[in-house]
């Protein structure tokens, strides 16, 4: 039997029971759906995850002293670009409280507290922060300030507010607003109120002193981010002479990756996966057994056909071949349904849940050719597992019985 | 003059349950040549539809031997046994056993879809000679076969059972469905076919159907009780003769009553 004969035959016996192939497919094109949904909101979701957490910035390490004896020192951080290998970049932060009174013109307003980084310039670029309205500082700008948007709401009562050129009072000291920065949203709610002034103006006014917090520093592209994490450790603990063992314990100094936050991530997208792949496992089994259901029904009820065919020549093969082919059509129908089906799901899913959420704005489905070629490849599976039994039973029958079958 | 069918010592065994073994065919032995046109008529339960299904390689004997153009039956794969009867075998059947869905044309198509041997664009060609030899109006090639008369589609099963050119013709109680006059044409158009040099056996229970054919064998209980030409020579059944004119006698259909037997 040629490839055609076989399509011709096969559109000739789909199209003879069009209502109950129909129905017969629904079963598939629920799962199908459940699978493109799932799958694509899934993916929509992880990679907003890392747009919004900032973990397109795994190569960060935030290294921290633990012990008030060793602090950091402002020169560390030229040690560690000149010192580690795969240490690129190394920058001081200086991190310290501060109130400055309510600008919102109410009475009774309280100060706000305001958590203040004292950074370099080439710190918005490595720690992903953006710029909102305004622009960045240098590092000699002296006595500006870039609010956090949350800090502006909770300041002057509106995000809107047009803060910059104003100068503002903090802990004593007066600042030019020159911008401000994009909250994460994920964060927005949780976090501080932020401000950022250059590192050298923090240290001149509030502090006093070069004080250093911790260091922010950038791995090399390809090296390995928690083996750099060690090694700044251990160069650090043999500059200021302490003790330092390699599991980390007893060193003075930490230095944090943000692979452990990707980790965490990644963990719950996998819990999610593997929820999603069970869910739409159950409903696509339901539909395979739809489709060995209906192909068994379509045996008994074809019996004299097949007799007939066989009397003509057919061989088991070529009776095999007709109804696998009728169950893994029936199953691609299904599939091409399904992805339709979960497109559109997946597209009005997120439109709704950013509708809800106004945080969640921006999630989009992700729906790759790869996803695609799955779903297909799963419907053809189907299609032979649960149709193969039907099928080898019709070619099995024997043609002198099929014949006088009534 | 080469035999087509050679049968020698067939038998036939059903199991009824684990105890019981009943022989539908108890030891059938003929030769039927080329260019015959044989009746094989038994009432009902003789073994003639058992029979039947063995000389159609449908089914294969317990004992004794079958050759088809020379070929043993029992020495052939499952796989070889399709090819014999996409090849060598037309069947014509009483019920007709068309495809309701398909066309005339794709219909008789068919057994051409399943030998492997005829070019597909050889198929169409081939089946439209096979309708004009069967005697159907080609102007309906194009109908669905669920669409036409009751005549023309048996006209359109034997098509289907010429279009592969085969060595023999098996019909079943072919004119078991068909009215008395429909019958006749039916008969003549397998007369016409035994001129042109068909081999043709004919399976009824009807004996006035049987007088279409040359020669009669006769099954009773499993066994061959009679072999010989057949009354009127070939000349009843399909010529309107004295059996099948209505006057006298049993018409066709009132002895068809028990469907396939």
């Amino acid at each position: 039997m040629r490839t055609s004969d076989l399509l011709h035959e096969t559109a000739l016996a789909l199209g003879a029971n069009k209502g109950r192939s129909a129905l017969t497919v629904l079963g598939i094109v629920i799962g199908i759906t459940a699978v493109v949904v799932m799958v694509s909101v899934i993916s929509g979701l992880s990679g907003w995850l890392e747009d919004n957490m900032g973990l397109g910035s795994a190569r960060l390490v935030t290294v921290s002293s633990q012990d008030q004896q060793h602090p950091l020192r402002y020169d560390d951080a030229e040690f560690l670009t000149r010192a580690v290998e795969d240490c690129e970049q190394a920058l001081p932060v200086a991190t310290t409280t501060a109130t400055t009174p309510s600008q919102t013109g109410e009475a009774d307003a309280d100060d706000v507290t305001l958590r203040i980084s004292g950074v370099s310039a080439d710190y918005f670029a490595l720690a992903n922060v953006n710029v909102a309205s305004g622009s960045l500082f240098d590092d000699d700008a002296g006595a500006a300030v870039l609010l956090g948007e949350d800090a502006v709401e909770s300041i002057y009562g509106s995000s809107s507010a047009n803060v910059l050129g104003q100068s503002l009072d903090i802990g004593g000291v007066s600042f030019t607003v020159v911008g401000v920065t994009e909250s994460s949203s994920l964060t927005s709610g949780f976090s501080m109120d932020v401000a950022y002034v250059p590192y050298e103006a923090l240290c001149q006014t509030l502090l006093g002193t070069r004080q250093v917090d911790s260091l922010v520093c950038q791995a090399a592209e390809d090296a390995d981010v928690s083996q750099v994490a060690q090694r700044i450790e251990g160069a650090l603990a043999a500059r200021h002479v302490v003790e330092y063992s390699d599991d980390g314990t007893q060193s003075a100094y930490s230095a944090q990756t943000s692979e452990s936050s990707l980790e965490t991530l990644e963990t719950f997208t996998l819990a999610f996966d593997a929820l999603a792949l069970l869910v739409a496992g159950i409903a696509l089994l339901v539909g395979g057994i739809g489709i060995m259901n209906m192909m068994l029904t379509n045996v008994t009820e074809r019996i004299r056909e097949i007799g007939l065919r066989k009397s003509l020549g057919a061989r088991p093969s070529d009776i095999t071949l007709q109804f696998l082919a009728e169950s893994v059509a029936l199953c691609l129908i299904g599939g091409v349904a399904g992805i339709a089906l979960g497109y559109a799901g997946a597209w009005g899913l997120t439109a709704a849940a950013g509708t809800l959420y106004p945080t969640l704005q921006g999630l989009t489905p992700v729906i790759t050719p790869g996803l695609v070629l799955v779903v297909f490849g799963i419907c053809a599976g189907i299609g032979v597992v649960f149709g193969y039994y039907p099928a080898r039973r019709a070619a099995k029958l024997s043609p002198a019985e099929t014949l006088r079958y009534q | 003059m080469t035999a087509v069918i050679q049968a020698r010592d067939l038998k036939r065994a059903f199991l009824i349950d684990d105890e019981t073994v009943t022989y539908a065919l108890k030891g059938v032995s003929f030769e039927v040549h080329q260019g015959e046109f044989v009746a094989i008529v038994g009432p009902s339960g003789s073994g003639k539809s058992t029979l039947m299904n063995i000389l159609g390689c449908l089914d294969a004997p317990t004992s004794g031997r079958y050759l088809i153009d020379g070929i043993d039956t029992g020495l052939c794969s499952e796989d070889e046994l399709a090819e014999l009867r996409a090849t060598r075998l037309g069947f014509v059947f009483q019920s007709f056993n068309l495809l309701p869905r398909a066309s005339v044309l794709r219909n008789v198509m068919l057994p051409l879809v399943y030998s492997r041997t005829c070019p597909p664009a050889e198929r169409e060609l081939r089946a439209v000679r096979a309708l004009r030899q069967a005697d159907f109006p080609l102007e309906l090639i194009d109908h669905r076969s669920n669409q036409i008369s009751g005549g023309q589609m048996q006209r359109v099963a034997i098509a289907r059972a010429l279009v592969n050119d085969p060595a023999l013709i098996l019909a079943d109680e072919p004119t078991g469905n068909l009215d008395q006059k429909t019958s006749a044409n039916v008969l003549q158009t397998f007369r016409g076919l035994c001129d042109a040099g068909r081999t043709i056996v004919l399976v009824t229970h009807d004996a006035q159907v049987a007088d279409a054919a040359d020669r009669v064998i006769t099954i009773c209980d499993g066994l061959v009780t009679g072999d010989g030409p057949s009354r009127f020579g070939g000349a009843g059944g399909a010529s309107g003769g004295p059996a099948v004119d209505g006057s006298q006698g049993t018409r066709p259909q009132d002895l068809l009553k028990g469907g396939w037997s």
